[in-house]
């Protein structure tokens, strides 16, 4: 393949990499910002979607259906809110309290997973089977497919964080809790609500990556890891910020892994994640914390 | 029935009581201010009837209902707004941001008519709404708390030392506001204030609030200087 083919492949796969590592860490970014809650649990959430998918689509043959899984975790979310993190949130050292909560329930959802599907790989059927020939380069409709339907997702969360009134309340309660009440707001709601909204988004990542990669129980490990690089190269809670980082951190991925290997990828990843706590620890577009 | 009522009220935080059986009423389109020294509970007092801190006992009554054990939002949403000595504002978000949260529980209606409402008391409002708060002088910062608070409808608004660390421009600014809301709408207000002639020229009543004893002060046999009452 000639450079200009090369690079155009690595676009095009960076692109629908970086969209579903956008959403991924946009729901990170979320309730990191927003309740102050690091979830280590977001990369088993994003397989728990996967795997909720792939089970409603083996038990009935529908596709439609499957997309079930994603008002489920939502459901999921609102429950293990009202279960655990809200009895936390006023109680001393919170925050580390509850990231060791979502670290427990992480490994308790890859345990379950494990038990009721066993450690072998699973796969959820691509969307649209064939390929878009470009030239000589040659992409899966998959990858574009996933790439308009990730790009749709983020332009509505974008809409709805920026344009309606319960966007406009979670950024308030992500800026300042007491201000929040005075102006009435229920904030137990609006979090409930949040850790909904950012289960789904890892479990709509996790569905769209498990339509390309196989994944089983652990899955959700690496892609943690490179959420977090996102969100702290992006800037915690800002939108622009974890999109813009997603796409360059796929694209340092994808290409890293195209000329150098895959081995080198995630260490290119790290590497980045390094630079940027020590040059600018509050991230490409984020303010001091 | 008294618009609010507190009933020998201990106010303070988790394990500190600050301030000892209060008691206190404010009917309706009455100005009350409170005045006294520094650290002896004035804004304790305040953010205890809005539930910021925390009630040890006594009543709270607003109109009728014990709000001593409802949430803070659920009194803000029963129309009592605080408006805190600093901050009262979301730095980081527009002027009109900031007061559709403040009207949040408004329908678009209600809150389109309520902003014409706020324009009338603060005009300079209505041609900056795309500003961002943090970029706003001190005083405007101010007006934009009280604006926050009072688009809503509140029935009751407490100001928290609202001219403090002002200049006097913003300080008369700030005056002819709550001069403005006092003559165009019928909310009751407790004030508390460091600047007594603002006091004087504002209040109904003035209670005087020192070590943890709130007492009515008459304001007819008010003579000479109020900064006694500071020390």
């Amino acid at each position: 393949m000639s450079i200009i083919e090369d690079m155009s492949a690595i676009m095009i796969s960076s692109f629908a990499i970086g969209s579903i590592y956008a959403l991924m860490a946009l729901g990170l970014s979320m309730l990191w910002s927003t309740l102050d809650l690091i979830n280590f649990a977001h990369g088993s959430i994003m397989i728990l979607g996967a795997y909720i998918f792939v089970y409603i689509l083996m038990s009935t043959n529908n596709l439609l259906l499957a997309f079930s899984a994603i008002p489920i975790v939502f459901l999921f979310g609102i429950a293990i809110y009202k279960m655990i993190f809200e009895k936390m949130l006023k109680t001393e050292d919170s925050i580390l309290k509850n990231a060791l909560i979502t670290l427990v329930l992480g490994a308790m959802i890859e345990q379950l997973l494990n038990i009721y599907f066993g450690g072998t790989y699973e796969k959820i059927p691509e969307f649209i089977v064939g390929y878009v020939s470009i030239g000589n380069l040659k992409i899966a409709t998959q990858y574009i497919v996933i790439s308009f339907i990730s790009l749709g997702l983020l332009i509505l969360l974008y809409l709805f964080i920026f344009y309606t009134k319960y966007g406009l309340a979670i950024r308030a309660v992500g800026q300042n809790l007491q201000e929040s009440l005075l102006c009435g707001l229920n904030i137990k709601n609006i979090y409930a609500v949040t850790v909904g909204i950012g289960f789904v988004l890892a479990s709509i990542a996790g569905i769209l990556s498990g339509s390309i990669y196989i994944f089983n129980p652990v899955s959700g490990r690496i892609p943690l890891l490179i959420s977090y690089i996102i969100v702290i190269f992006g800037g915690v809670g800002s939108f622009t910020g974890t999109l813009v980082a997603s796409y360059i951190i796929a694209l340092l991925y994808v290409g890293s892994s195209y000329y150098i290997g895959g081995s080198w990828s995630l260490f290119v990843a790290y590497l980045m994640m390094l630079l940027i706590l020590a040059i600018r620890p509050y991230g490409i577009f984020g303010a001091k914390r | 029935m008294h618009l609010l009522e507190l009933i020998d009220v201990a106010i303070g935080y988790e394990a500190v009581k600050i301030i000892n059986n209060i008691s206190l009423y404010i009917d309706e389109e009455e100005i009350i201010a409170i005045i006294g020294p520094n650290g002896h509970g004035k804004s304790t007092l305040l953010k205890g009837i809005v539930r910021l801190n925390t009630i040890h006992h006594g009543k709270i009554l607003f109109r009728g209902i014990d709000i001593s054990a409802k949430e803070p939002h659920e009194v803000a949403k029963l129309g009592v707004k605080y408006v805190p000595e600093t901050g009262g504002y979301f730095p980081y978000m527009s002027i009109m941001e900031n007061l559709k949260i403040g009207g949040y529980h408004l329908q678009s209606y209600d809150f389109k008519i309520r902003l014409k409402e706020i324009e009338e008391i603060f005009p300079w409002i209505k041609h900056r709404y795309m500003q961002v708060a943090n970029t706003l002088s001190g005083g405007e910062r101010k007006m934009l708390s009280i604006a926050r608070a009072l688009i809503s409808k509140p029935e009751i608004l407490l100001l928290d030392e609202p001219s403090l660390g002002l200049a006097p421009r913003a300080k008369q600014e700030i005056k002819k506001a709550i001069t403005s809301i006092i003559n165009n709408t019928k909310i009751s207000i407790i004030l508390t204030e460091s600047d007594l002639t603002m006091v004087k020229d504002l209040a109904n009543k003035i209670f005087l609030l020192k070590n943890g004893k709130l007492k009515e002060i008459e304001i007819d046999k008010i003579s000479g200087n109020l900064e006694e009452y500071l020390i």
